[in-house]
């Protein structure tokens, strides 16, 4: 088919006129799409992750900040884009002779310099203002530690008197948990490679930098369950390194640090349990800690994750099922039934729920079983022994444990009573 | 008709590209073949651009420009250039099977010589006029060619003097720069109070004063180094079994001069006056409680100041050393008796059996970091033995450590 008979078929009356402006026609509608698109993008109604819906003061702050800051950057933008576009128009080419050259228009230099300059520290001053306020730490109450590896956080509460009192420390992995209204300092650092800690709706981001430690402020203004991601990258994993604030009331808070630091309770001796704790301290325990398991002949069992994973840490799952999420808060303990019970609970009851854990009926066994029976399948590890010479043979992340499913049953049922 | 810079930017792309080849034939590692494949689609975009551009200096409108053009009628000048280039292409190859550092001169000259020679190549296509054309070569080349070559010689004369540093012992060093300083701002008023010192004078005073500052600097760095006192550090202390000691044959008068890294410590860790040890971390942790908590398998910077009007230092202990550790230990004590420890003069140390850290001995009202990082939990928090706890030898402060 030659261009006129196509053009033809159109039914065009100027074939050559008709077919350019189809072209641009259709340009158009796919502009017009495409922009609707990304315009209906910022609209999602599931949107955990939302800066623009602040819930503590620390995030209020940056959103003060950043509607007055994005409403200059707009208007400027559209004023250059504006003329731009005007210029480019106006001045096309049309076969007219060059126009005559000048050299330079001081008035217009000197206020097109002076102009946004005076945007600039019209900007600066509220934003240095409000980074100054970020930074402060004399009107926190409680230090939470974290630090950032391939591709996990662990989250610890030291010693303090702050957060209520903390008499024995805490650790935990993935979802920090703290008091609604309680200024909260996180003191951030990593065991590898750089981090990124950032929960939208609390505060924003704050590098977690290896051999340093920074800091992050955050604060609940309601319960509930604020979700984060490592926004720097950091490897393979990167997708899959999230976290969880979980705010709660001051009642429930003081339940949740009571219970963690509850003495280590043995399985029923005989029971699918006691064969689950027998096969974690020969399959596990050399990485994973938990607080108070003895071996057979009455030691305390020490973890070493520091020979055998490259990090130097894995998770401590002294009280797993406390949380309701695992691997790096890839995956969730809790199971489709049970999670909208607490992940979508009215705001007074979210800590309640939350403190309850993970029971048999409301575990997500299945991917809990996959992630037991071959962990770098379900998330991506560097963890093939035939490709570690960079890391000593070290892996980075849970390798395959070419564990059976009897062990796996047993260390299921064992871990379903860490809590 | 291709025009000269389309024809350099062709070369350019079809070189990388087939750099891009055997490379990717003969080597493994991607990070190469991923530079020149990108090399080479960069110079194949620019030379597109180019051709259609047709240099920017050429009309668009005259199909005959690259032929009849005033520019074109002129032959190229001499250049010294590609014989550069030829030199650094030689030395290349030669540090290839000698020395790396050799190599790496060849690379710099090769970079240099071509980046001038496409400059001249590009400069003399300007105009028929040799003087246009080197005030466009100096217009591109000038900004690059002052600050490098500025570099250079300020990085030279800087490496001059500190082998001269280094040469003269520490009193000596200070009396001749202020010997140096005081000739050179004498030179300087002379200068300034004669306009009529012609610049010929001028340059040939500074020309024979970096002479001098290079021709000392390379006799003191082939005389070598004055010795250098090299002090204990905190390692040594800790594998020589001296952090239970109060004493040590050189405390560390400078010790603030060490501390660099203030603003990531994990803790501050104070001897007071009254001999108590006192801890502060960022935020709003109160003292007091079980003790300090640290976190585990990740460096943690204590600094430790010293208050206690005493020379003092401040050692930390993790536990009793494993029987291998123990045996290893008493091998390096035995080792000592039988070869005389030089480090330590007359002082011995009995071979002892808990694994310790400390710092060096320093005086009252410095600081001292001690950067450490600790594997394994501190599961017993009570008056235990393999309770993690820090001391000052010599008195009876004690903070326990927490590490969860």
């Amino acid at each position: 088919m030659t261009a006129n008979e196509r053009t033809s078929m159109h039914g065009a009356s100027t074939p050559g006129t008709f077919g350019a402006v189809t072209h641009h026609g259709r340009l158009a509608r796919i502009g017009a799409i495409a922009t609707l698109g990304a315009l209906a993008a910022g609209c999602a109604n599931d949107a955990p992750q939302d800066t623009w819906q602040p819930a503590g003061d620390n995030a209020q702050k940056i959103h003060d900040l950043q509607w007055p800051v994005f409403l200059i950057a707009g208007v400027v933008g559209v004023a250059v884009f504006s003329v731009l576009f005007y210029a480019l128009w106006r001045y096309r080419d049309t076969g007219q002779p060059i126009p005559k050259q000048t050299h330079g228009k001081p008035a217009l230099e000197i206020g097109l310099t002076i102009l946004p300059a005076l945007i600039l520290i019209g900007v600066a001053i509220p934003t240095v203002g409000t980074l100054m306020a970020l930074a402060d730490t004399d009107d926190t109450d409680c230090v939470i530690n974290v630090t950032g590896q391939q591709w996990w956080w662990e989250i610890d509460y030291p010693v303090q008197d702050g957060c209520g009192g903390i008499s024995q420390p805490i650790v935990t992995s993935g979802q920090m948990v703290i008091e609604v209204g309680t200024n909260v300092i996180v003191r951030g650092t990593s065991r590898d490679v750089i981090h990124s800690w950032w929960i939208p709706k609390l505060n924003g981001k704050r590098d977690m930098v290896p051999g340093r430690v920074h800091t992050n402020r955050l604060q609940a203004d309601e319960p509930g369950i604020y979700a984060g991601q490592c926004t720097e990258f950091c490897g393979l994993s990167h997708a899959n390194m999230r976290m969880e604030v979980i705010a709660m009331e001051h009642d429930d808070f003081e339940a949740w640090k009571a219970n963690q630091i509850e003495a280590y309770a043995a399985p029923e001796p005989e029971s699918l349990a006691a064969e689950g704790e027998a096969t974690f301290i020969s399959q596990c325990a050399r990485c994973h800690q938990v607080d108070g398991l003895e071996t057979a002949d009455g030691e305390l069992q020490i973890a070493r994750p520091d020979l055998n994973v490259y990090s130097g840490a894995a998770p401590n799952l002294t009280n797993l099922m406390t949380r309701n999420t695992f691997a790096g808060a890839s995956y969730d303990l809790l199971n489709e039934t049970c999670r909208p019970l607490v992940w979508e609970a009215p705001s007074d009851r979210v800590g309640e729920r939350y403190n309850e854990g993970v029971t048999a009926d409301c575990l997500n066994e299945v991917e809990l079983r996959e992630w037991l029976r071959n962990a770098p399948a379900k998330k991506p590890m560097y963890t093939d022994p035939t490709k570690l010479e960079e890391t000593n043979s070290l892996p980075r992340g849970m390798p395959y444990l070419a564990l059976s499913e009897d062990q796996i049953d047993q260390l299921i049922a064992y871990l379903l009573e860490r809590k | 008709m291709f025009t000269t810079g389309s024809k350099l930017l062709i070369g350019s792309a079809v070189l990388a590209t087939l750099a891009a080849v055997v490379y990717g034939v003969t080597q493994v590692d991607s990070l190469g073949i991923v530079g020149l494949v990108s090399a080479a689609l960069a110079l194949s975009f620019l030379a597109g651009v180019n051709v259609w551009a047709r240099d920017s200096n050429v009309s668009a409108m005259d199909a005959t420009a690259v032929a009849s053009s005033e520019a074109a009628d002129v032959p190229p000048g001499n250049s010294i250039w590609p014989m550069v280039f030829a030199v650094g292409a030689a030395t290349v190859l030669l540090g290839l099977v000698t020395q790396q550092s050799i190599f790496t001169i060849g690379i710099v000259i090769l970079f240099a010589a071509g980046a001038q020679w496409t400059i001249q190549a590009w400069a003399e296509a300007a105009s028929a006029d040799p003087a246009v054309n080197e005030t466009v070569r100096s217009r591109l080349a000038n900004p690059l060619e002052y600050p490098l070559l500025g570099a250079v010689a300020v990085g030279g004369i800087a490496f001059s003097l500190s082998r001269v540093m280094l040469w003269l012992s520490k009193t000596n060093t200070v009396i001749a720069f202020v010997v140096l300083a005081a000739i050179v701002a004498a030179i300087a008023f002379f200068f300034a109070f004669r306009p009529s010192v012609t610049r010929g004078a001028i340059g040939g005073a500074l020309a024979v004063g970096a002479v001098a500052i290079v021709a000392g600097g390379v006799a003191a760095g082939v005389d070598g180094e004055r010795d250098i006192h090299v002090h204990e550090t905190t390692a040594d202390l800790a594998a020589e079994g001296f952090c239970a000691s109060p004493e040590e044959g050189e405390p560390d008068e400078n010790a603030s001069q060490t501390v660099a890294v203030k603003a990531n410590l994990a803790a501050e860790i104070t001897l007071t006056r009254s001999g108590t040890l006192e801890f502060d971390v960022p935020g709003p942790l109160e003292e007091g409680g079980l003790g300090l908590t640290l976190p585990r398998a990740n460096p943690n910077n204590i600094l430790f100041r010293n208050d206690s009007g005493e020379h003092r230092r401040l050692s930390l202990d993790l536990g009793m050393l494993t029987e291998d550790e123990i045996a290893a230990v008493e091998e390096a004590a035995a080792e000592d008796e039988a070869h005389g420890d030089e480090a330590h003069g007359d002082e011995s140390h009995e071979p002892f059996d808990r694994r310790q850290l400390c710092t060096t001995l320093i005086e009252s009202g410095s600081a001292q970091l001690l950067t450490f990082t600790i594997a394994e939990p501190s599961q017993i928090y009570e008056d235990d033995p393999e309770a993690y706890r820090f001391f000052v030898p010599g008195t009876d402060a004690e903070l326990n450590l927490v590490v969860p």
